[in-house]
């Protein structure tokens, strides 16, 4: 809708509320105007804040062309710049190649001595594990010798009691000889005794057998001679 | 009971922030309650918990169509109407159900919000000024009077809300239909109060921002005009509106003159209110009008 078609319509509506007439008419017209006035003020207001933000603009745009014509002189002078800095580029690249070589050299040397460190670290802690492995060893066996020495030192003393009480045993051994010895001495002394005694008897009671078989062929009044041999014969063995 | 109201276009996020806050308020009432969340055209919503109900509506169809329905199917006696993109402090939703005696409309809280000049959107006054009705901050720390609940956060009686029809859906998909309530229930002699103690935290427009910045315009102008040809009632007032109208058609820009070049078409079929109750002078002069 044009602004004119709908001012038509709104002017129907006026017309249709009776705001055409009488004292509605000067609340429509004040309305009207005081409306009007705020729009305008409102679009004033709006457009003086353009005018304002266009204005910053401008200035802001000829600083931006000072600083453009600035930036175009800085431009040139980096341009040569620039250029040196190519050259001294290029000459650092080819630096910069030969160190990457030189790098890669190292890098490699870097490897070798990096695997070899480890292969070491390796080796050395395989023998730091055999070192400590030995060191226990080592503590055992001193155990094991500490334990031996006083064994050791128990058998000297065993030993040494066990000669004592040889010595001992061997005084006796000699002293049992000799007792032996001195016990067969007697057995044989009272061996012979024993046979000299048993031949006496032997010999008595042959007498006196002599004298039984006599006496019992002998007459009576022989009896009393007869006893009283036998009863010397007693004696004899009783004695 | 309290029936919280949350509709929501494509908020998901937003719910995912904020609906936490807004049971945790409600549950520090003590009171039964209950959480519609009004999917506005069935996009997809993440996981809103269980004691949350989420009821599709066909469309999207606008903020006034859909609250108007979670209305219709509420349990409870008192709706609490919310934007997704609002976080209840815990105290806000017991303060406001304090606040809400017989003969009171609606309540308020402090709406915190980059949107406002003063910090709190909640206190809001009428100012009569070329033939327009214009809203401003009303700024408080007691509790005052106001002239519309705004419709990111307020609670109000269900029956009163369903009594006075609802949002004029008319108005939709959004502006205006906030004030047009506020205005309806005040010309029945309710009145609405903004309760400082209650807060809340508005992010700010967050669906609406989504929209290209010409159709706010239009839709502004056209919601704006169609609410006071709909409303005003006295002579003199209206006359003065009409003189407004002009100033916009000759002097207003393209945005202007399309709203207004809509909301005249609209008028044309919808025509004027016609409930009997307070004045126009009375309902503008009770919130700080000039």
């Amino acid at each position: 809708m044009r602004p004119s078609e709908l001012l038509t319509e709104v002017l129907r509506l006026a017309r249709q509320e009776g705001a055409l007439e009488g004292d509605a008419l000067r609340s429509f017209a004040e309305a009207l105007a005081e409306r009007a006035e705020l729009i305008v003020e409102e679009r004033l207001s709006r457009e003086q804040t353009l005018v304002r933000e266009l204005e910053w603009r401008r200035e802001t745009l000829a600083s931006l062309e000072q600083e453009l014509s600035w930036r175009r002189e800085a431009m040139a002078s980096l341009g040569q710049e620039l250029s040196w800095y190519r050259e001294a580029m290029a000459s650092l690249e080819q630096e910069l190649s030969w160190r990457r070589e030189a790098m890669a050299s190292l890098e490699q040397q870097a490897t070798a001595l990096q695997r070899e460190l480890e292969w070491r670290r390796g080796t050395l802690s395989s023998l730091e594990q055999e070192l400590s492995w030995r060191r226990q060893a080592m503590t055992s066996l001193q155990e094991e010798n500490d334990w031996r020495r006083q064994a050791m030192a128990s058998l000297q003393e065993e030993n040494d009691w066990r000669r004592r009480v040889m010595d001992g045993l061997e005084g006796e051994l000699r002293q049992l000889h000799a007792d032996v010895q001195a016990a067969r001495d007697d057995k044989d002394a009272a061996s012979s005794a024993h046979d000299r005694l048993l031949g006496h008897h032997r010999e008595v009671l042959a007498r006196m057998r002599s004298e039984l078989v006599s006496g019992v062929a002998a007459r009576f009044y022989r009896w009393p001679a007869v006893r009283r041999r036998l009863a010397t014969l007693a004696e004899e063995l009783r004695g | 009971m309290i029936s919280a109201l949350v509709p929501t276009v494509t908020g998901g996020e937003r719910l995912s922030r904020n609906l936490d806050s807004i049971t945790a308020s409600l549950r520090a009432t003590g009171e039964p309650w209950e959480l519609l969340v009004l999917n506005d055209g069935g996009a997809d919503l993440p996981a809103v918990g269980v004691q949350v109900r989420v009821v599709v509506l066909a469309g999207p169809r606008g903020y006034g169509p859909a609250v108007n329905a979670g209305a219709r199917q509420a349990s409870g006696g008192r709706l609490l109407v919310l934007n997704d993109d609002v976080r209840l402090e815990p105290a806000a939703v017991r303060l406001l159900a304090e606040a809400l005696v017989p003969g009171v409309f609606a309540v308020a809280p402090a709406i915190l919000s980059p949107l406002a000049r003063c910090g709190d959107e909640g206190g809001k006054a009428a100012v009569w000024r070329g033939g327009l009705i214009e809203i401003e901050e009303a700024p408080s720390t007691r509790v005052h009077p106001t002239f519309y609940p705004v419709g990111c956060c307020f609670l109000c009686p269900t029956a009163t809300f369903l009594e006075l029809g609802g949002y004029d859906e008319t108005l939709a998909p959004y502006f205006w239909e906030d004030v047009d309530l506020g205005f309806r229930a005040r010309r029945r002699g309710l009145v609405t109060l903004h309760v400082p103690a209650a807060v809340c935290h508005h992010e700010g427009s967050a669906t609406i921002g989504g929209r290209p910045l010409r159709e706010r315009q239009v839709t502004w102008h056209r919601n704006r005009t169609l609410f006071q040809l709909r409303n005003l009632r006295d002579r003199r007032l209206r006359a003065a509106s009409v003189g407004a109208l002009a100033a916009q058609a000759l002097f207003g820009g393209p945005e202007a003159a399309e709203g207004v070049a809509a909301a005249l078409r609209l008028y044309a079929v919808a025509g004027p209110r016609r409930e009997d109750g307070l004045g126009d002078e009375e309902i503008l002069s009770g919130t700080g009008a000039s």
